[in-house]
Parts: C-alpha cells; structure tokens; sequence
C-alpha cells in the first residue's frame, strides 16, 4: 500500500497515456463497437455520479436527466454560437449543472426518502419544459449542427477523473462524513457532521458530472431534443447503480457497461425469435425484480463494505 | 463556575409540555444521575441540550456560550458529545471508521486535498485514525475495529457508542441509559469506564439510566424528573428516602 501511494500521479499519467494511446487506434475499431463503447463511458459517468447522491449520501434522486440536459444544452449551446473549446464547454456545463443542484438541493434537501424524490423528478421536468420552450436552442424542433467533438479519449479522460474523485472522495473523511448521513443522519448531526453541507456537497458533484456527462453525450449525437431527458432516462441511471449495489463505485461502473451492452446484445434476441416487440424493457424489469429478490443489495454488494486493507 | 447551564428551560410538543421550567446546573468534572420513571422527558432534556429540540422557553448556556436553539453540530463542535438510548451507530460502516467520522471533527481538511491525495491528506487521515484507535481502546474494543458495527453484540455495540462519542473530544458527555441491557458484569465493566471517563480524561458526565446500583454507585448529585418537572435533587442517599421520589416510582399508596 505505502509504496503504491508514492506512485499515485504515476498511475494517473499513465491511465491518460493509454486513453491516449487507445484514441489512436480508434479509428480502426468498428464504428459500431465504437459507439457501444463511447456509451458505455458516458453511462459510468452517469452512473458513478448517481451513485455518490443515491448510494453514498442516501438521498434519493431522481433528477438525474434533467442535470444531464443542462450541460448538454449548455456546452452545446457554447460550442455552436461561441465556437469555446470542447473541455471549457464541457466544464461550463457541468458547472451549470452543478449551480442548478445547489439552488435545488437547498430547498428540497430538508425532505427525506420518497419526498425528494418526487422533488427531484420535479425538478428534472421542469428543466425538460423550458428546454422545449427555449427557441435559441432549438425548442422542440431540437438543436441539429453540434459539432463532432467527442472522441474516447475526452470520454475516457472523464471517465478516470470521476472514478478517480469518487475513490478519493469515500475514502476521505468528508467521504465518512457523507456516508454517516446515510447510515444515521440523526447520529450523524450528534458527531458534528454539518449534514446539510455534506448532503449539497454530493448533490453537486453528482449534478456537475452529470453536465458533464451530457455535453459528452451531446458532441457525440451532434443533436439534441428535450425528449432524450425524460424522467425514463433518470431511471435508466437508477437501474444502473441499484443494479451494481448501491454505493459500490466498482460494482456501478461494471453495471453501467453491461447494462449498455445488454440492450444491443438482446437485438439479436429480436432477429432470433423474428418478432417486432423489443424485449429491452422487459429483461430490463425482469432483471430488476430478480436482482431484488436474489440479491437486494446489488452485484457487488453495495452498503456492504469491505474489510480495510492493512 | 458551571459548565453547563439549563435556566427554565421548556420544551413543548403540541400542547404537551415535554420538560417545563427545567432549571440545572452542572459544574466542571462532576457525574450527574438524571432519573425518573418512563416518559418522564430525560431524553428530551438530553435532546434540547444537543440541540435536536428547539425549546419554546428558556436559555441553555455551556462554557458561557449560549446554544439554545444552535444546530446540533454545532453543539458537537463545542464540546458536548453523546449516546443514544436505542443505539444509533453508523450500521454498514466497519468500528473504526464508525469512531474516525466523530474523531475527524476537529480536523480540517480542504477538498482539493482530498480529491489530489496530498502527502498532508495521508497525514491527517493518518492522525484520525490514530485517535479513533486510541478511544477504541479506551472502551476495549480496538480487536475487533474492521468488524462490521451491525455484527457486534449487543454489549459492546453500546460500548462503540461511547468510543465514538468521547472520539470528539467533548467536555461533557450525555450517556442516556449506557447499561440497558447489560449483564450484570457488563454493567461494573462500565460503571469502572465511566468513571475513568471522569477521571482520567476529565469529562462532565451527565447520565440517564434505569439500572439504580449504577445510579447509585457512581453519581455524585442526582436529579429526579416527573411529567416533565424536577421533583428531587440531592445526593443518592438523600434522593433514596425522599417520599416523593418513592411516590413517583411506586405509586402514592406504597408510601402511605
């Protein structure tokens, strides 16, 4: 452990050196594989940030989408009339993202459980029917001429950092303060943990990089519609983290690239059995309830932690 | 001079008076019994002490700052840590890392810190859990700090929530019915703790419980509450043959 440490920025070096390198080859890969793997990066994303207000701070939200919506709206928004550079968009937009959590958070963080969530979705379409009614960005006819900035390398980078400031975040002792508000708010207050702060805290970052996520997702696409950001698609990120166990990063990345994967997989399933009906969201229910009934606490066990390494 | 100050204090739910007119004074290192029959508002006197009651009347002063009406972590800042009756620990979260959330709080350390692993992050990580290991220590269970906290047995589950409270480093500390439970070998286990509390580490302790050879072995003054009012104050012997503290336990006809 204490000699792996001292090498901590090494490993992040040479994490972006190999992103780099595999952007490289890229073009040779299939573009199908290709896209499957650009989703499959921009849903850890999601995923990973759903997690640190769901499954590390307990709070339930389910506004996800529409966080999403602001930095793709936003960063696209910069890029097509300002012509900004592709990360300074992405993190303007997380950013906004992130202001747009902090004004939500304050007022709907005092509610507990199902109260917030309700909020949150709230909040989530709300943001979907100004997106629909704000002409400068295309209304509801959508926002067609994005440009083609995202490639793996951005979606991979994003990928590392968020990995890699939730780690630090858990194990840190803002990462216990955040955790205990899940565990027992109550006792939590009683140990001098300023709860209100910790739970805005998570809600921003879970916001910003989800602004993130969806200026990713816009450049890619290179079109937007408020359609996309229903709450469906807050659900989506939802399955994605109860899936992989609540407040396990690892468990929700692995999560978040099968349950990419697996709609493209059951296509074949489609030809097979020769039918019209897409199964999707039926093995995606199913998945669900046996997941719940076989193992309530996700794949890799989240809430359930391991042993600390000595 | 007093530490901690409680002037007509009075906490209402509805139109219920939870605790009225609760005057107390606790002076620096002493050990106060709070007793009373069930409902009798001990734990709401433990509750607006720590701030998770707001009363309507009264004023709460400790260390000459007045707290009423402050957020409880704020009051934990201060110096006024506790336990809970129904045990209140962080479940899913190993022992240690249950003691290192109350031992970090007087340690600051920015997010950029954090979320870059600066050679003073590791430094500060490393002191916290120093001190959660030294108050894991003090109550006996620092062999078992990577157990699961829900997984521990009943007894010692109360022991790790006192860990964790002295891990703030408080001044004073509320122990509301630390014994319930306990066997009676357990029970002199923590009345030699509690005292080395006071003792050693100089703590003010105030203590609810129901267990009378507790209350009676270790507590220099206690104070008897009923339906919300003080009825009895005084050394454990004067308390014992007071008529209206019998009657409060037994009914008036056990006295007549």
């Amino acid at each position: 452990m204490e000699n792996l440490k001292k090498f901590r920025y090494l490993f992040f070096i040479l994490g972006v050196l190999i992103i780099y390198l595999v952007d490289l080859i890229s073009p040779r890969i299939n573009p199908y594989y290709f896209q499957i793997i650009i989703f499959a990066g921009i849903n850890i994303v999601l995923a990973v940030s759903l997690n640190v207000i769901n499954g590390l701070c307990g709070q339930f939200s389910l506004g996800h989408a529409g966080f999403m919506a602001v930095g793709a709206y936003f960063s696209s928004f910069l890029t097509f009339y300002y012509h900004t550079s592709f990360p300074l968009a992405l993190i303007a937009g997380g950013i906004l993202a992130g202001l747009i959590g902090l004004g939500v958070g304050i007022p709907t963080l005092r509610l507990r459980g199902d109260y917030l969530a309700i909020a949150t979705l709230g909040m989530g379409e709300i943001i979907r029917v100004i997106l629909f009614n704000l002409d400068i960005v295309g209304g509801a006819r959508g926002f067609p001429g994005i440009p083609k900035y995202t490639n793996f390398f951005w979606v991979y980078l994003v990928v590392l950092i968020v990995l890699v400031s939730s780690y630090n975040l858990l194990k840190s002792p803002q990462g216990r303060a955040i955790l205990s508000i899940r565990e027992d708010e109550i006792a939590s207050e009683a140990m001098g943990v300023n709860t209100t702060q910790f739970k805005i805290f998570a809600f921003i970052f879970g916001a910003f990089w989800a602004g993130v996520a969806g200026g990713l997702w816009a450049h890619y696409l290179q079109f937007l519609h408020p359609s996309s950001f229903t709450f469906m698609k807050s659900v989506e990120v939802l399955v994605m983290i109860v899936l992989g166990g609540l407040g396990s990063i690892s468990g929700v990345t692995i999560s978040a690239v099968f349950l990419t994967i697996l709609p493209e997989l059951l296509r074949y399933v489609k030809v097979l059995f020769n039918t019209t009906v897409d199964p999707r969201m039926v093995i995606y229910s199913l998945l669900l309830i046996l997941t719940m009934l076989l193992r309530p606490q996700g794949l890799l066990g989240g809430y359930r932690r391991k042993v600390r390494e000595q | 001079m007093s530490l901690l100050k409680l002037e007509g204090v009075t906490v209402a739910f509805g139109g219920l008076l939870a605790v009225s007119n609760f005057d107390l004074e606790v002076n620096d290192k002493e050990l106060v019994g709070l007793i009373g029959p069930n409902g009798a508002g001990k734990t709401t006197v433990f509750n607006v002490i720590t701030g998770f009651h707001i009363p309507i009347r009264g004023k709460i002063t400790f260390t000459n700052i007045n707290i009423t009406g402050k957020s409880p972590s704020y009051i934990a800042k201060l110096g006024i840590s506790r336990t809970f009756q129904n045990i209140r620990l962080f479940p899913n979260l190993t022992v240690l890392e249950n003691v290192m959330i109350s031992a970090q709080l007087h340690f600051n350390i920015s997010y950029l810190h954090t979320f870059f692993r600066t050679p003073l992050f590791y430094k500060v990580e490393k002191s916290i859990e120093e001190k959660a290991l030294r108050s894991l220590e003090l109550v006996g269970l620092k062999g078992v700090k990577d157990e699961t906290a829900k997984n521990l047995p009943y007894g010692d589950q109360r022991k790790l929530e006192i860990a964790r409270a002295i891990a703030t480093e408080p001044r004073l500390i509320l122990l509301d019915e630390p014994a319930a439970g306990m066997n009676p070998r357990e029970t002199d286990e923590l009345m030699k703790m509690i005292k080395f509390l006071r003792d050693e580490l100089d703590l003010t302790i105030i203590l609810i419980e129901h267990d009378m050879r507790v209350v009676m072995n270790i507590c220099e003054r206690v104070v008897v509450l009923n339906y919300g009012e003080i009825i009895a104050e005084g050394t454990p012997n004067e308390i014992k043959t007071k008529p209206e503290v019998l009657e409060a336990y037994l009914g008036s006809t056990a006295v007549g």
